[in-house]
């Protein structure tokens, strides 16, 4: 599958400040979160990719144009909803969605039939006929979105969507992500930190650090353990039940309660096998046995982190 | 298939070009601004002055049907007559002739005939020209005496007196109506249309953030900033241009007959040209001092200020000046100090250059009035196309 951006070597300087240094990157059809603490350079590489600001070194492209001399048509081409509050003072919600579609290159009343269709998608209902001033951080972020999306792009750039949603309309813009990548094949570029976000509908996690590509990989394979790895739950003596998993080679640490161990096998034996034998032997019950997966925060932190030390 | 399908649809039209895009942005632009209430009145009040120039079309127009010579005095006449013929009247001729025009309050062409014969005169082409000559100094003398201290008549009284013909004439004094029009009455509304609108065009999307809205879209500085401007552009042409037209076709629906557009075909040409000069230089720069702040009333207070204290400027040195040299400061206001501080006033400048567009003023009296305008665009334009996407680079 073609990359959808290739970046090669991207350096971005302001003045003294370095946001970029040597950024190489490539994003795959599907759903990718981006993610970065504060400062790690995420605003600047979508105002790359937007082809709006020019870097300092290095090439790429996005969506097949050139980065910065093709911005027109990659923006054409691109759906971008941003993380601040932008917004007109004096229009409702639906003139918004309207005027939107129409910087986007929608005939005038097409851009308004258009912005209907799409701010029913978003579940907005007679409030897109009050000015956006008076609107809720929620109905905002729903404008917003419903703006990124009006003229059907074939990528998405989503910054902080879910920021400022309650947890019922958090879930149903993830949903709609969702659709829009599966059912409309549209690729989606989530720039968070709310990382069950992530989790929820990513497939490929970028981190990016102190100017810097720390991590590229598809989600699936970053929540795979090294080693094979298992969460038991159990009841009984957990002293007894831990003394003897080690006794049959396993490596144990506690888990997220007291009723929990993750459990890994560093040898080629059967870990399930031996995991059963040692409950026996320790004469507690087996309430369940799920494979271990590596979290997404644990990942994110140790990245963060390397990427300190790295730069200390 | 559902009857209302809320679920995403693809969208497989064609996109339409920049020009769409500009005139969205444009578009926008106009309608908000037409939301504010101040603006509708504003609008409002703008057309009232269309209503006396109206009045003042309809009364020239009559004025052509009539025959000027009932105003003219029977002195000024023979004073016309001694200047075309070159040779001067006896007292009796004069005394003949005067008692003979206050008697039909018309000209005597049987003294006239008589006066030409006896002299070799062509009597027919002096009756044609002196006609025509003691009507338009007639007219010039009656406007010098009747605004002799509004100094800016004397060139259309000037005007008039140097016209070739009655078509001229009316050309002149047509044009020195809707310079008025634009300079007196449409000045003031468009200091405040502009100072109403143009403030919060940029500004407000720097502070609402609205910029990103605009240039995450296949949108370049020069459409988001053309359409910007249009915004201004637009209330002015409504406010200035429309009814100059309008009352321009009023005068035409007024005239005796069809020569009259012949004659004055490029009235309309110079009210497109004066618009411009009105409309470019004055959106740009409030267009620019929006785009210097996030807070609309400071790019209003310059707006304002940049006017009233150039102007204010200028008359402190005018009033000063008459006030040292003991005189009305009518007399002064072409005085070298006077002239030299008149480019200070934005009002004075675009006033120059409008003189010469309607042909009240010679080009070497505007150009560098001309200059300063394009000064004020240029800088003004680089300042746009600099602050528009500062924020995207920060």
């Amino acid at each position: 599958m073609s990359a959808l951006i290739q970046l090669s070597s991207i350096v971005k300087k302001y003045r003294s400040a370095t946001a970029l240094s040597g950024v190489d990157l490539e994003i795959q059809p599907g759903i990718t979160g981006l993610l970065g603490p504060n400062g790690a350079g995420k605003s600047t590489l979508i105002k790359i990719i937007l082809g709006l600001i020019r870097v300092s070194s290095g090439s790429g492209t996005v969506l097949g144009h050139a980065l910065y001399s093709d911005g027109r048509r990659i923006r054409s081409k691109i759906g971008y909803m941003p993380e601040d509050d932008c917004y007109i003072p004096g229009m409702t919600g639906i003139e918004v969605v309207q005027f939107a579609g129409g910087l986007s290159g929608l005939p005038p009343i097409e851009a308004l039939r258009r912005g209907h269709e799409i701010l029913d998608f978003c579940g907005m209902k007679q409030e897109r006929y009050r000015e956006i001033e008076t609107y809720s951080t929620g109905m905002r972020q729903k404008v917003k979105f419903a703006a990124a999306i009006v003229h059907d792009p074939e990528f998405l750039i989503l910054d902080e969507p879910t920021s400022g949603l309650d947890p019922e309309e958090r879930e149903a813009l993830l949903k709609r992500i969702r659709i829009l990548s599966e059912q409309s094949g549209k690729s989606v570029v989530l720039s968070t930190h709310i990382l069950p976000d992530v989790q929820a509908i990513c497939d490929h996690v970028v981190i990016l650090a102190k100017g810097r590509l720390r991590l590229n990989d598809r989600l699936e394979t970053l929540n795979q353990t090294s080693k094979p790895t298992v969460t038991v739950r159990f009841e009984g003596d957990p002293k007894t039940f831990k003394s003897r998993l080690a006794g049959s080679r396993l490596e144990v640490t506690d888990g997220e309660r007291d009723i929990e161990l993750k459990v890994s096998n560093p040898s080629d034996s059967d870990l399930t096998q031996l995991i059963w034998q040692s409950a026996d032997a320790a004469g507690v019950l087996i309430h369940s046995v799920v494979p271990a997966k590596n979290s997404l925060e644990e990942i994110f932190m140790q990245t963060v982190q390397e990427a300190n030390v790295a730069d200390s | 298939m559902p009857i209302h399908d809320l679920g995403y649809r693809p969208w497989n039209g064609k996109l339409k070009s920049m020009w769409s895009r500009l005139s969205m942005i444009a578009n926008s632009g106009i309608a908000l601004a037409g939301k504010n209430r101040w603006m509708r009145r504003i609008l409002v009040v703008a057309w009232i002055p269309v209503l006396y120039w109206g009045v003042a079309f309809f009364l020239i127009g009559q004025s052509f049907e009539q025959p000027v010579q009932q105003a003219v005095s029977a002195d000024q006449l023979i004073d016309a007559v001694e200047k075309e013929t070159g040779v001067q009247m006896s007292l009796k001729q004069r005394d003949q002739l005067r008692q003979e025009i206050k008697k039909t309050g018309k000209f005597s062409l049987t003294l006239l005939e008589t006066f030409g014969a006896s002299r070799g005169i062509d009597v027919e082409s002096l009756k044609k020209e002196l006609g025509k000559r003691t009507n338009q100094r007639a007219a010039a003398e009656n406007l010098d005496d009747m605004f002799r201290n509004i100094p800016g008549v004397r060139a259309l009284s000037n005007s008039i007196r140097d016209a070739e013909d009655t078509s001229e004439a009316r050309n002149r004094l047509w044009a020195w109506l809707l310079m008025t029009f634009f300079r007196y009455s449409q000045a003031f509304l468009i200091l405040i249309l502009i100072g109403t609108i143009s403030p919060g065009l940029i500004s407000h999307d720097l502070r609402s953030r609205a910029y990103l809205l605009y240039f995450s879209r296949p949108i370049g500085k020069l459409e988001y900033i053309v359409g910007k401007l249009a915004v201004p552009a637009f209330y002015i042409f409504l406010v200035s241009t429309f009814p100059a037209l309008t009352l321009y076709l009023f005068g035409i629906m007024m005239s005796p007959n069809t020569e009259v557009i012949a004659s004055t075909l490029d009235i309309p040409l110079r009210i497109i040209l004066a618009s411009l000069v009105l409309i470019i230089p004055t959106a740009v720069l409030s267009t620019a001092l929006s785009s210097l702040t996030t807070e609309s009333r400071f790019a209003s207070f310059a707006w304002f200020g940049i006017w009233i204290l150039g102007h204010g400027t200028w008359l402190t040195v005018l009033i000063g000046t008459a006030i040292r040299s003991n005189v009305d400061a009518a007399e002064v206001l072409n005085s070298d100090v006077v002239q030299r501080w008149s480019n200070i006033s934005i009002y004075n400048t675009l006033g120059d250059v409008q003189s010469w567009i309607f042909g009240f003023k010679p080009f070497s009296d505007a150009y560098f009035s001309l200059a300063i305008l394009i000064a004020i665009t240029v800088i003004g334009l680089l300042v746009l196309f600099r602050r528009v996407t500062a924020p995207l680079r920060a």
